[in-house]
């Protein structure tokens, strides 16, 4: 049997414009991630109450719905949450010094701007992140 | 003049309002009249008491043909004269003194035409002239204004109307108050001779008109009833004997204060030395005028009520404007008082005039420049607070008491800060020593802060606020505060910079879209490409950067534009700066096989910079340079620091620009046309945003170049470096 037992990583990935998630997850997957994806703080938050395992965010900051990357932070890095030390990257094209500190502050693993960069180097990013993690 | 027996021939009531009398002479008299005269009528044994006596002066209304007759026409009121008139039977005995009166008296040597002007019983001796007219030798021309209260004296002017229209005379009859727009557009103000006859107060209207209309006093012309009550000062009351000596006469005579005495009827019969002085008219010139002569100038209601007053023996105290003989108008406090003899009959008035125009001129400008300040002020948006050396609160504007919503009435005299609440910005309470406004007054110098203010109401908003201290000939007056609401303009940059967020979002997300799925592609992760589609998607994924290079230039446009850029500098080193910017380039350096040397004078350089700004200057011209230079070339970096400011030199041997396009180069969105031809990769934003940079943080940027030849960029900064810059936006 050549099933696939155990994934590296889990990565839920917060990213509401379908060519970029499905072009992400594709590259996740390929090198051994299970993959999330949701396209709107409700859907991530869905998902985090659930008793998944998840490694690590992939979060952009404008979502579907009302409420935005900043409010699904606030909400897992608040006091008593069991999401409290989850690795945030918060890759996103919106402009803002303000909600970059702001996400600074609440203690996101990085800020990236998705234009600045191939997705491959981001990839790569978050991988080497995790593993020096351990 | 004389005094005759008669006796009551007919009593004829004219409407509710006047009673015409016959009275019969004597059958051997002729009594002599000219039209227009008066007569004193004395009623032997009053039937009731009148404290102006037993006799009135009537004009005579009829014919002067009649020689053993005349008519009166009397107005009815409540006085015990009239009262016993009406009680009169016929052929009761009467006296008659007269005939008075020459102010109506035709001048046969003048031709001009009449403009009679009445009131009331006023008609009563133009009544006469007309009746008379075929008597002159040679008519006069007349016109007739004439004017009433009451409507009832058909019957009287019926007889009038007819002869009027039978002698070509024109008649205008207003009902009620006289005024200026019942006069008829043939009255020829520069010509006409105008007889004015009726109430004290129609007279003063009259003449104020015909004064406004510069008409000489010598062609008005007003019959004053003479000679007067027994009990009447006279002119010679006035005049001291030779060898008479009178001290309260003197020192009226001296007195500084205009003094003026009149008769009953308000002719002048005494002036002091300042009266003259005052009105520039000489007793002489007085005589035989009332103060009328350098009066009327106030406004035409006035003098109903002057002489209503003055009428009731009440005096008169107020305010008016009259005009000295040379013209000049002056303002003065005037005070008329009845003198009464010891049966309190007035036998003349007593006035004074205080000269106030002056006075009034300052105060004009005064309140003037009054209201002119307190417009300023209360129309300036922003809360102006004025504090007294003795630190408390003496003005506060409408902005002000709008924003802290204090009433003036809690504030004004009070220390501000006992009276408005604050905080700092991080929320925490500011005690009274570090109140700015304590400090400014302690100090006596200027304060600048941002603090919260508290409403009354409880509510807070943010407030910049700047205070300065009063200082006059270095004495020391007070502070004034200006502060304002920041809270309004802190929302819309918040929204602003929302805007622009939100729009690089939306224009970013499709080009990464197309980045990163060329990207796979030319990776061959989703099959091999071959050379051509290599080539193909190479072409894409160049012109997508491109795109992503532009729209973030547009970005940082944008935020310059809208103000919200903030920049905060820091002591950083700007060797370690530029190389590594030059290393940045490396890579774009080498496929050109260019060399870019950096000519540093010092090993390390620190400069208060806004590192992030800096770095974006130094890229865009360096990249520039790297551009428009051809192949194999050489780019330098100079950096000098010289007495007063740093330079950076950057000097290529490019493409140039022309002379004729050099003015337009910092220009948004301008690509030099050499330069657009040589490369079409370009925004025409790089250089526009790098002047914006510089300017802004108190820099400089400018260039030499030749076409054909090269160009070298300067951008210099002080020594003192960048200055700060509070906005809500850093540029990315």
């Amino acid at each position: 049997m050549d099933q696939q037992n155990t994934k590296d990583h889990v990565i839920l990935i917060v990213e509401d414009e379908r060519p970029l998630s499905a072009l992400i997850q594709a590259k996740f997957e390929k090198i051994n991630f299970d993959t999330l994806t949701a396209r709107s703080v409700e859907q991530a938050l869905s998902y985090l109450s659930e008793d998944t395992k998840i490694d690590v965010i992939w979060l952009d900051h404008y979502l579907f719905g009302s409420k935005n990357g900043l409010d699904l932070v606030t909400k897992l890095k608040s006091d008593g949450s069991r999401w409290i030390n989850i690795p945030i990257f918060v890759i996103s094209n919106s402009v803002s010094s303000d909600k970059i500190q702001s996400y600074l502050k609440l203690g996101v693993k990085k800020y990236l701007t998705k234009v600045e960069h191939p997705l491959d180097e981001l990839i790569n990013d978050v991988k080497n992140s995790l593993e020096t993690e351990h | 003049m004389n005094t005759y027996d008669v006796v009551l021939e007919k009593k004829e009531f004219i409407g509710t309002q006047a009673v015409q009398l016959t009275l019969k002479f004597p059958p051997t008299i002729n009594f002599d009249f000219n039209p227009g005269q008066y007569i004193w009528l004395v009623i032997p044994k009053l039937n009731f008491p009148d404290p102006k006596g037993d006799r009135r002066a009537f004009s005579i209304t009829s014919s002067s043909a009649e020689k053993n007759k005349i008519t009166i026409l009397v107005r009815i009121s409540d006085s015990g004269f009239k009262k016993t008139i009406l009680d009169l039977v016929l052929d009761s005995p009467l006296q008659i003194i007269g005939p008075f009166g020459s102010s109506y008296l035709v001048n046969p040597r003048v031709n001009n035409k009449i403009v009679m002007i009445a009131g009331g019983v006023g008609i009563a001796p133009f009544s006469s002239i007309i009746r008379s007219l075929h008597f002159y030798p040679i008519p006069p021309k007349i016109q007739i204004i004439y004017c009433s209260t009451s409507p009832e004296t058909s019957s009287f002017t019926a007889d009038l109307d007819q002869l009027c229209s039978q002698n070509d005379i024109l008649v205008t009859k207003h009902l009620g108050d006289f005024r200026e727009t019942i006069l008829p557009t043939n009255i020829d103000f520069m010509n006409d001779e105008f007889y004015v006859c009726g109430p004290e107060a129609l007279i003063n209207v009259v003449c104020t008109i015909l004064h406004n209309k510069n008409v000489p006093l010598g062609r008005i012309h007003l019959e004053q009833f003479y000679p007067l009550p027994p009990a009447n000062l006279t002119e010679a009351d006035f005049i001291l004997k030779p060898g008479e000596k009178n001290i309260m006469l003197q020192a009226v005579q001296d007195s500084k204060n205009h003094v003026i005495i009149t008769d009953a009827s308000g002719k002048i019969i005494y002036a002091n030395k300042a009266a003259e002085k005052n009105t520039g008219f000489t007793f002489d010139e007085m005589r035989g005028n009332t103060p009328r002569l350098w009066g009327g100038m106030m406004p035409v209601e006035f003098y109903r009520s002057f002489w209503q007053q003055k009428k009731e023996a009440l005096g008169f105290d107020g305010q008016i404007t009259n005009r000295r003989k040379n013209g000049q108008p002056y303002n003065v406090i005037v005070h008329i008082s009845p003198i009464f003899d010891s049966k309190h009959v007035v036998i003349g008035y007593i006035g004074t005039e205080e000269d106030i125009t002056n006075r009034l001129n300052l105060q004009q400008q005064v309140l003037g420049d009054k209201i002119r300040d307190e417009a300023i002020l209360q129309s300036i948006g922003e809360g102006v607070i004025v504090q007294d050396s003795q630190d408390k609160v003496i003005f506060i504007n409408a902005a002000a008491i709008s924003m802290l919503q204090y009433p003036s009435t809690e504030v004004i005299g009070h220390p501000f800060e006992q009276i408005v609440k604050s905080e700092d910005l991080s929320g925490r309470f500011i005690s009274r020593e570090d109140r700015p406004i304590v400090k400014a007054a302690k100090t006596k110098q200027l304060v600048n802060s941002q603090l919260v203010y508290i409403r009354r109401d409880g509510s807070k908003f943010i407030s910049d606020l700047v205070i300065t201290p009063i200082l006059i000939n270095d004495q020391y007056f007070g502070v004034v505060q200006v502060f304002k609401d920041k809270t309004k303009e802190a929302e819309i940059d918040k929204m602003k910079s929302e805007f622009i967020s939100l729009a690089s979002h939306q224009l970013r997300t499709p080009l990464s879209t197309i980045n990163w799925y060329t990207e796979s592609l030319l990776t061959g992760e989703t099959g091999q490409v071959n050379p051509d589609q290599e080539k193909f998607l190479n072409e894409i994924y160049s012109a997508s950067k491109r795109m992503v290079a532009l729209v973030n230039a547009l970005l940082n446009v944008s935020r310059i534009e809208l103000g919200t850029i903030t920049i905060e500098p820091q002591m950083s080193d700007l060797v370690k700066l530029l190389e590594t910017e030059v290393s940045s380039e490396v890579a774009h350096a080498k496929v050109k096989n260019i060399q870019v040397n950096l000519d540093k004078t010092a090993d390390k350089l620190e400069v208060s910079i806004d590192v992030k700004l800096m770095q974006m200057v130094v890229q865009n011209i360096l990249e520039n340079a790297i551009k428009y230079s051809p192949d194999h070339a050489k780019i330098e970096i100079r950096l000098d620091k010289k007495a007063d400011d740093i330079i950076i030199a950057v000097v290529d041997h490019g493409i140039g620009i022309p002379l004729n396009e050099q003015s337009k180069i910092f220009l948004k969105l301008f690509r030099a046309t050499n330069a657009k031809e040589k490369i079409s990769d370009g925004n025409g934003l790089g250089l526009y945003l790098a002047k914006m940079i510089m300017d802004q943080s108190g820099g400089k940027i400018w260039f030499d170049s030749v076409e054909g030849q090269g160009t070298t960029f300067y951008i210099s900064l002080p020594l003192s470096g960048m200055i700060k810059k509070d906005g809500t936006k850093k540029m990315n």
